[in-house]
């Protein structure tokens, strides 16, 4: 097993090190004399994210180059791609949102959490993961902070980074356990037997209470970058005070940093074929938090974004449920549970920054929209931005055809498949406690169509004296949110192509780690001597 | 057949596209052509009625003489291609898995009478709104053709999936138009609609998913080595023993009830009805209760039987006394409704509990009666919606106590009221009796399921029918004149009776009331062998008949483990023998 062992080529990396080299360019020329030049930074970090997406579909469209830590695999170029996509639409969200001075601060940032986001995907060692993830998080305290010049912003910003440190430093103590119970810091087989012979119990009772620690500390410190209950206290406000394209970023980027990161930790134990079931307790236990207090809290607020933020607590946990069904019933998005999850991240991700940036575009007495009745009657005002409103009000909702729904489906079928396989398998608490979960799920479905609608009412079928209205200038931010919504129609009719990339991404987790296929004729054979 | 079905799959897939089309056109309408709107809006409604019709006539084989001779009965106007082909194979390219779900389309007996009855309410319940939708009239129309794209494809669907998709689809448009256009209490009554059947069809939706990953599983022997997909067929021929345990179908059976009941609306799950019939505009209660309620009824027929018939059998009492306690429960409320409109709306739930009692007979001529029945309540019932409308946008009330002897007023309107107020009451002769008649025949002759009690308590509905609907026509229309102060408004061009426009209206529903109440074998001739058809083993009867089969085995297996011997169904036998037609239970063996 290569640990650190051969190189790997450095034009391996030519997309991440364009687009950090972009960043860094922007930040230059931030501080540049002329306003004209400052005035075309944006067009130049979306022209640098264009120009990466060129590179990759002209190079690395079957990249797999593995080595140096890295492996440059389907799910790197799957999450490549729809990060970078996502990337253009926030570049535009965001067009004009920062002021003169910040400008170059700003998309630098932005840039460089992509950046961290594209290795994130590829990272096969902890140290790695751990550089990757907080190239995700730190730019983004800085965006929190900057995007907006008042006090909220400064108070969002704070509390953003000090409880990101925390969670930082608590992963990076759950790592050093899982590198102490393995004695090698590259996620790979040996790593994953290690750590679920130490869970077993096999390799004693000290790696085991290592391994437990190491695991729950790694997972929630993830949990923290997922906002995922109990790690869910700073989303409100922290959204609440950002500027409403840097709260789309953050529903999207360091959402499926972490759920990519969540994958790869539970893919090092057995949880996905019924063993661990206190880790699988665990996880159920997130997962159906997750869900219902996000919804009762989101039903609760009568303020756009701290609705938007609170349900972005349940959408985690809708995430999870397919997190703990895992990859074991293969089969793509009904079956694999991580397909489902990249394809529902990616159409959540252009969903809530729809969301967000028609909230953005929007004024009222020049004053910007928060608050539901902030936007009521806007169909008489601007017909287009009320029903992108509405679309991306019902994919949250996971109404049917829209891609919310393909989402959810593939979430919960895959448990439910899972369910399935259990039910033939060895004893464990799949089998019945996954079909729960969907149950919860569904009602929390259910529970959720009551909030969103309350904006879609709002948006289509009340009148206001003083209807919001578009900013004029705003007209970047005005075409992203139109591009989010003919992405969401493009998806809604035709998901094929989305869907089956997101399969074969998922496609490397499918096979059953060497342990369990070994155990699993003989139960717990002394099957992993090294 | 080549070109017959090439016109079919044409007219069939244009029926749903159409107006999709038609939406786009009349939203992108510029403002000053906007009186534009409605005559697109008529005109497509009258293609698509065009189009239904030459389709329901396709499915009879006696106009159009090709007797059925393969055993797969064909389904007309058959259109079948993959839509979300997600599927995984292996080196051999077999396929190991993965989700597929079909845009598979066609009609067959069940489902083309309820087209037809669509695609005649559609250009109806357009031209009904010419006078009384003054505001925002692009999106109006655009809206109801929504609703109608939306409407054809439920019934159109042969993909569970696809199915689900329409049905969740009729929300949105609904919900604008009653949120947009209706009354004044129009946004609550909106939400609460789309909320409550969201609930519903969400529950439903697990259902669905688990059914389909369960069957997966059932073809591909327990390895879960295959695709998922909604088929219709594949998923009504699950085999009962060995296959769906009766836990799994009773329980899947309840969360198909979650999502249908709530459409139907099945009694103590009916609350949404009233308030979003009284705030919807006329078109949307003609459309409301002429045919979305049945997407519930057809639901149940389509789905629920055929699928989990062994949950349906367990069920069915429960369904039944439901049933009864929705008909009783409606009319009383009825009776004391002093709003027209909402009379009207608590009779369909009384008149939707005769409908789920025969279907829940379980017999031949319950569930071809009940059938009937979702065609003569959408008749009828459209009917009196549009007539009350035509009230309101001449008084501005619904009010019983401040309306009255209007017969002297409005003689031809009063002659409609009386018509279809007596087609609704089960009068021999019109539509109403037949399947009132056979429904309650049926709940009495179903001694497995229901029974002579279910029967006797179901037939004071009728009792109390009369009484309600009556007792309103007679404020309406008879005694001394009232009219409250400053109307008729006849400021939309409205005469004082009934416009032109408005007897054309009327007319063609009459007629039919007439023609279905004389000639009821129009739809049940083609639809008795479709439901009990011995050839084809999906149907809804055989299912029925196999799951009774294998609960018996069931009781007998554990009753007693060593009688190898397995009692033949009697009674049953009888009832399945061979198809009974409506017309041969009321009118005899002619």
């Amino acid at each position: 097993m290569p640990n650190l062992g051969p190189a790997i080529s450095l034009s391996a990396f030519v997309p991440e090190l364009i687009l950090s080299a972009v960043g860094c360019l922007v930040l230059l020329l931030g501080v540049a004399q002329r306003e004209s030049v400052r005035r075309s930074i944006p067009a130049i970090a979306i022209t640098g994210i264009i120009a990466t997406i060129i590179v990759i579909f002209w190079r690395y469209t079957n990249a797999n180059d593995v080595g140096g830590g890295f492996a440059f695999e389907p799910l790197a170029y799957f999450v490549r791609l729809s990060g970078l996509v996502l990337g253009v639409l926030l570049t535009l969200a965001a067009w004009a949102q920062p002021r003169d001075a910040e400008r170059g601060e700003f998309f630098a940032m932005m840039l460089f959490s992509l950046t961290g986001l594209l290795l994130v995907a590829p990272a096969a060692n902890l140290v790695l993961l751990f550089v990757a993830l907080e190239l995700v998080s730190i730019p983004t305290y800085v965006l929190v902070t900057l995007s907006r010049s008042n006090l909220k912003a400064l108070e969002a910003g704070t509390k953003y980074f000090y409880l990101g440190a925390m969670s930082a430093a608590l992963m990076a103590y759950g790592f050093s356990f899982l590198y102490g119970v393995s004695g090698t810091i590259a996620i790979d087989a040996e790593m994953a037997s290690a750590i679920q012979d130490a869970l077993a119990g096999r390799s004693g009772a000290l790696p085991q209470a290592l391994a437990v620690v190491g695991l729950l500390t790694s997972l929630a410190g993830l949990l923290f970058k997922v906002a995922a209950v109990p790690m869910h206290f700073y989303i409100g406000d922290v959204y609440q005070g950002a500027a409403n394209a840097v709260a789309g970023l953050l529903g999207f980027v360091p959402k499926l940093a972490g759920m990519i990161a969540l994958i790869k930790l539970l893919a090092l134990t057995s949880v996905w074929y019924n063993h661990d079931e206190a880790l699988f307790w665990v996880l159920w236990v997130v997962a159906a938090l997750s869900m219902t207090v996000g919804n009762v809290l989101a039903l609760m607020q009568s303020n756009v974004k701290r609705m938007l933020a609170y349900s972005g607590i349940a959408h985690s946990g809708y995430m999870m449920v397919a997190l703990l069904a895992g990859p074991a019933a293969g089969g793509g998005m009904l079956g694999n549970g991580i397909a489902a999850i990249l394809y529902y991240s990616v159409i959540y991700g252009i969903a809530n920054l729809g969301a967000f940036a028609i909230l953005g575009v929007l004024r009222v007495r020049g004053q910007a929209c928060e608050h539901v009745r902030d936007i009521a009657g806007l169909l008489r005002r601007e017909p287009g931005l009320a029903l992108l409103m509405a679309l991306a009000m019902f994919t949250l909702m996971g109404l049917p055809p829209t891609p919310g729904f393909w989402g959810k489906m593939g979430l919960f079928g895959s448990a439910l498949h899972v369910a399935q396989h259990a039910s033939s398998g060895p004893a464990g608490p799949q089998a019945t406690w996954l079909t729960v979960l969907v149950i919860i799920g569904v009602v929390n479905s259910a529970i959720a169509a009551a909030y969103y609608l309350r904006v879609a009412a709002a948006v289509l079928l009340h009148d206001s004296d003083e209807p919001a209205e578009a900013d004029q200038r705003l007209e970047f931010a005005g075409m992203g949110a139109f591009m989010c919504g003919f992405l969401l129609l493009v998806f809604s009719f035709y998901p094929n192509a989305l869907l089956n990339s997101g399969t074969s991404a998922a496609l490397r987790f499918e096979e059953a780690p060497a342990a369990i296929t070994a155990a699993a004729p003989p139960p717990a054979a002394e099957s992993s001597a090294r | 057949m080549g070109t017959m079905h090439l016109a079919a799959q044409f007219s069939l897939n244009a029926l749903i596209f159409l107006p999709i089309l038609a939406a786009v056109v009349i939203w992108a309408l510029p403002k000053h052509v906007e009186r534009m709107a409605q005559q697109v809006a008529l005109w497509v409604g009258m293609v698509t009625l065009a189009l239904g019709a030459f389709l329901w006539v396709l499915g009879q084989p006696q106009l159009v003489g090709s007797a059925e001779t393969t055993d797969t009965p064909t389904l007309v106007g058959e259109t079948e291609f993959a839509w979300i082909n997600a599927v995984i194979h292996d080196q051999q390219e077999n396929e190991v898995g993965g989700v597929r779900v079909r845009y598979h389309v066609g009609l067959d007996p069940i489902s083309s009478p309820l087209m037809l009855l669509t695609a005649l309410l559609v250009p109806l319940s357009v031209a009904c709104s010419f006078a009384s939708i003054k505001t925002r009239v692009r999106e109006y129309y655009a809206w109801m053709m929504a609703l109608t794209a939306g409407m054809f494809g439920v019934f159109a669907a042969r993909d569970l999936l696809l199915f689900y998709i329409f049905f969740e689809f009729t929300l949105v448009p609904l919900y604008f138009l009653i949120g947009i256009w209706g009354g004044s209490d129009r946004r609550y009554a909106a939400n609460k609609f789309f909320i409550y059947t969201f609930v519903g069809s969400v529950i439903t939706f697990a259902g669905i998913l688990y059914l389909a990953i369960r069957a997966s599983f059932l073809e591909s022997a327990g390895t879960g080595l295959g695709v998922i997909d909604f088929d219709l067929i594949k998923l009504s021929s699950l085999p009962l023993e060995n296959g769906l345990t009766a836990t799994e179908q009773s329980l899947l059976f309840l969360a198909f009830f979650a999502g249908f009941a709530i459409k139907v609306p099945f009694f103590p799950l009916h609350t949404w009805l009233p308030l979003a019939h009284t705030e919807a505009p006329t078109a949307g209660s003609v459309l409301l209760a002429g045919v979305l309620l049945k997407l519930g009824t057809y639901g149940f027929l389509r789905f629920s039987l055929p699928m989990v018939p062994l949950g349906a059998v367990q069920w069915a009492s429960v369904m039944g006394a439901l049933a009864v306690a929705g008909i009783i429960y409606g009319a009383l409320c009825s009776w004391v409704q002093r709003d027209v409109k909402k009379l009207v709306a608590y009779s369909s739930v009384s008149h939707l509990g005769f409908c789920m009692l025969g279907m829940f007979s379980l017999l031949p001529f319950g569930l071809s009666g009940s059938v009937l029945y979702m065609i003569n309540h959408g008749l009828s019932t459209a009917a009196l919606f549009l007539i009350v409308g035509m009230i309101y946008e001449r008084y501005h009330t619904r009010d019983v106590n401040q309306i009255g002897g209007l017969a002297r007023q409005m003689p031809v309107m009063a002659f409609f009221l009386v018509f279809f107020v007596l087609s609704s009451v089960g009068l021999p002769g019109l539509n109403g009796f037949v399947s009132e008649f056979t429904v309650l025949f049926a709940a009495f002759n179903s001694t497995d399921h229901l029974g002579p009690s279910f029967g006797t308590l179901g037939a004071t509905g009728i009792l109390l029918g009369a009484i309600y609907l009556l007792y309103m026509t007679g404020k309406v229309l008879f005694g001394p004149l009232k009219e409250p102060a400053n109307t008729p408004d006849l400021s939309a061009g409205l005469t004082r009776d009934l416009t032109v426009r408005e007897i054309t209206i009327l007319t063609p529903l009459a007629v039919l009331c007439i023609v279905l109440g004389v000639a009821p074998r129009l739809v049940t001739d083609t639809l008795d062998p479709v439901l009990a058809d011995e050839r084809v083993p999906y149907s809804v009867l055989n299912r029925i008949r196999q799951a009774r089969d294998s609960q018996i085995h069931l009781v007998t297996q554990t009753a007693s483990p060593t009688s190898a011997t397995r009692p033949k169904s009697e009674p049953l036998a009888d009832h399945v023998a061979g198809p009974v037609a409506v017309g041969e239970v009321i009118f005899g063996e002619s």
